[in-house]
C-alpha cells in the first residue's frame, strides 16, 4: 500500500497541512480517518506516499502544524511512526 | 431603489455572491461529515474562505478563522471568554449594543468609557491612555462608528494595549473590506465582523480572528473528536457547532475575493469620495446639523444628519417615499449617541457601498433639498 497516513485533529488542520505539503509538491490526500485508529472519535486525515514522510514532516515543522499521530499502512495493517518535530 | 444603509448591511451584492449561495444548494452538503463528493466540496469551500479572509486580514492560520452568524455573534464569544464577573473592561464612547449589552449581562463588571470627540481620534487616545489601568481585564474597541464613520485610532489603541498587556477585541463591522485591518499588527486577542456588510456576503455570515483561548457560546457536534463530551480545545471547531450556513459561506467566499479584487483601498476611496460629495452638499444648508469629519482619514462611508426641528424618523420616512434608504434612529448604538450628544433626537444615516454612485448621491442632495423647502413651507409636519 506504502501509504502513510498523518492523522489530524480536524477537518480544517487536515486542510492547512495538505495545502503545505502540496506548495511544497508533495502529493497527498484528505480522508477520513479509520475508525480503529483514533479511540476519540471521527477525524480526518492526510495521506502522502511513505517515500514523502520525511520531507514531509519537515514542511510540518517548517509551516508549525503538527500531526497528532501517523500511522504506515502495510499487508499486516497500520503501525504507528514515531516522530520528532522539535 | 436608492440604497443607503450600507452601514446595516450591503444590500447590493456581487452576481457570483448570488450564485455561489444559490448553487450550494445543489452542490454543498456539510464540511467534515463525510468522505463524499459533496462534503468533500462544502469543506474545500469552507477552507477557501477561512484562506481568502486569513489573507485579507494578515491571520496567521486558517484554523484562526472562526464562522459566525454575524459580528454580534462574534464579539458575544470573545467578550464572554475575556470577561468575567467583576471585571473591569475599557471600552470606547462609540461602540454598538453588540458590546455594550453582553458586557451588561455579565454580573458586576464595570465598564470605563474612554469617550472623546466626534472626529477627534487624539482625544479618543488619550481617553484610553487614562483608563487603560492595571485592573483592566479587556478593552474592546470599534474601528469605526457605525452611526457617524468616525474612524478611531485602532492601530494606536491596539499597540497602546500590547504595551501595557491587555487583551483587546476589535469590531470590524464597519471597516472590514474597506479599511486596512491587520490581525497579526495590531496583536488583538479577537477580531469580530459581520460577513454581509464590506465582505458582501450574505446576511447570516460573520468571521470571528482568534488569538486567545476562546471559550464556546454553543456545544455540540463539531464533526470531529466526537466522543468526548467536552468540545474539542482547538479552533475552529471549538466555536463551529453545528451545521455550517454553507450556502452564506459560500456566498462570503465570493464576496472576499471581489473585495480583494477591487482592493478595500479603492473601495474605501471610492465611499469616502461619495460622502465627501454629500456632505459638500450639505454643509452650507442652515436647516441641516451634518456630523463630518474634516480631517483626513477621520471618516469612512458614513455620514450622519439631521434636518434641524424635524423628528429624525420623519426625515427618513419622507426619504423612503422618495425611494431612498437610509436609516434613523439611534443605530442600535445609544453610546455612540451620547457620546456625540444626539441621544435625545437621534440621526438620519446615509451610508455607501462600492455600488452606489455619484449620480445616486447627487438625487439624494436633489431631494433633501426639495424636503427643506417643503419644510420651509410648512411641510412636513415639524416636531
Amino acid at each position: 500500500m506504502n501509504d502513510t497516513i498523518i492523522v489530524c485533529r480536524s477537518i480544517t488542520h487536515a486542510q492547512r497541512m495538505s495545502a503545505a505539503m502540496r506548495r511544497a509538491g508533495i502529493n497527498n490526500w484528505i480522508s477520513r480517518v479509520p475508525a480503529g485508529l483514533v479511540k476519540s472519535g471521527c477525524g480526518y486525515a492526510v495521506h502522502i506516499r511513505t517515500q514523502s514522510l520525511s520531507q514531509g514532516l519537515q514542511v510540518l515543522q517548517r509551516e508549525h502544524i503538527p500531526p497528532v499521530r501517523i500511522f504506515t499502512a502495510g499487508e499486516s495493517g497500520y503501525r504507528e511512526v514515531s516522530y520528532d518535530l522539535s | 431603489m436608492i440604497y443607503l444603509d450600507a452601514a446595516a448591511t450591503t444590500f447590493q451584492k456581487p452576481r457570483a455572491v448570488a450564485d455561489a449561495a444559490a448553487g450550494a444548494f445543489y452542490r454543498l452538503s456539510s464540511p467534515g461529515r463525510g468522505s463524499y463528493r459533496a462534503a468533500e466540496l462544502a469543506a474545500e469551500t469552507a477552507f477557501r474562505c477561512r484562506s481568502e479572509a486569513a489573507q485579507l486580514f494578515h491571520v496567521p492560520s486558517e484554523e484562526q478563522v472562526v464562522f459566525t452568524f454575524n459580528a454580534t455573534h462574534g464579539l458575544n464569544i470573545a467578550i464572554k471568554s475575556l470577561v468575567s464577573p467583576g471585571d473591569t473592561v475599557v471600552i470606547s464612547g462609540y461602540e454598538h449594543n453588540a458590546v455594550v449589552r453582553p458586557l451588561h449581562a455579565i454580573e458586576g463588571v464595570t465598564v470605563k468609557i474612554a469617550r472623546g470627540a466626534l472626529f477627534d481620534s487624539a482625544a479618543v487616545l488619550r481617553e484610553f491612555e487614562a483608563r487603560l489601568t492595571p485592573e483592566v481585564s479587556a478593552a474592546v474597541c470599534t474601528h469605526v462608528s457605525n452611526v457617524f464613520g468616525f474612524v478611531l485610532p485602532i492601530g494606536e489603541i491596539a499597540a497602546l494595549c500590547r504595551r501595557r498587556g491587555i487583551p483587546l477585541i476589535v469590531d470590524a463591522s464597519q471597516s472590514a473590506g474597506i479599511l486596512p485591518v491587520d490581525f497579526q499588527e495590531w496583536g488583538a486577542a479577537f477580531v469580530a465582523m459581520p460577513g454581509h456588510k464590506g465582505l458582501y456576503g450574505p446576511q447570516g455570515t460573520g468571521l470571528l480572528l482568534c488569538d486567545h483561548d476562546a471559550v464556546p457560546l454553543m456545544e455540540g457536534g463539531t464533526g470531529s473528536q466526537s466522543r468526548p463530551v467536552e468540545m474539542p480545545d482547538y479552533l475552529p471547531d471549538r466555536l463551529e457547532a453545528g451545521t455550517h450556513n454553507m450556502p452564506g459561506i459560500a456566498g462570503l467566499l465570493e464576496g472576499i475575493r471581489f473585495v480583494r479584487r477591487t482592493g478595500p483601498e479603492a473601495i474605501a476611496c471610492h465611499e469616502r469620495e461619495l460622502i465627501r460629495l454629500a456632505a459638500a452638499g450639505l454643509r452650507d444648508e442652515p436647516w441641516l446639523e451634518v456630523f463630518n469629519g474634516t480631517a483626513s482619514g477621520a471618516q469612512s462611508g458614513v455620514l450622519a444628519l439631521n434636518v434641524r426641528g424635524e423628528d429624525c424618523e420623519e426625515t427618513a420616512a419622507w426619504l423612503a417615499r422618495q425611494d431612498i434608504a437610509v436609516r434613523a434612529g439611534l443605530h442600535c448604538a445609544p453610546l455612540a449617541h451620547e457620546t456625540a450628544g444626539t441621544v435625545e433626537r437621534g440621526a438620519v444615516r446615509v451610508s455607501v457601498s462600492v455600488f452606489n454612485t455619484e449620480r445616486e448621491i447627487q438625487y439624494f442632495l436633489k431631494k433633501i433639498r426639495e424636503l427643506l423647502e417643503n419644510r420651509q413651507k410648512g411641510r412636513p409636519k415639524t416636531v
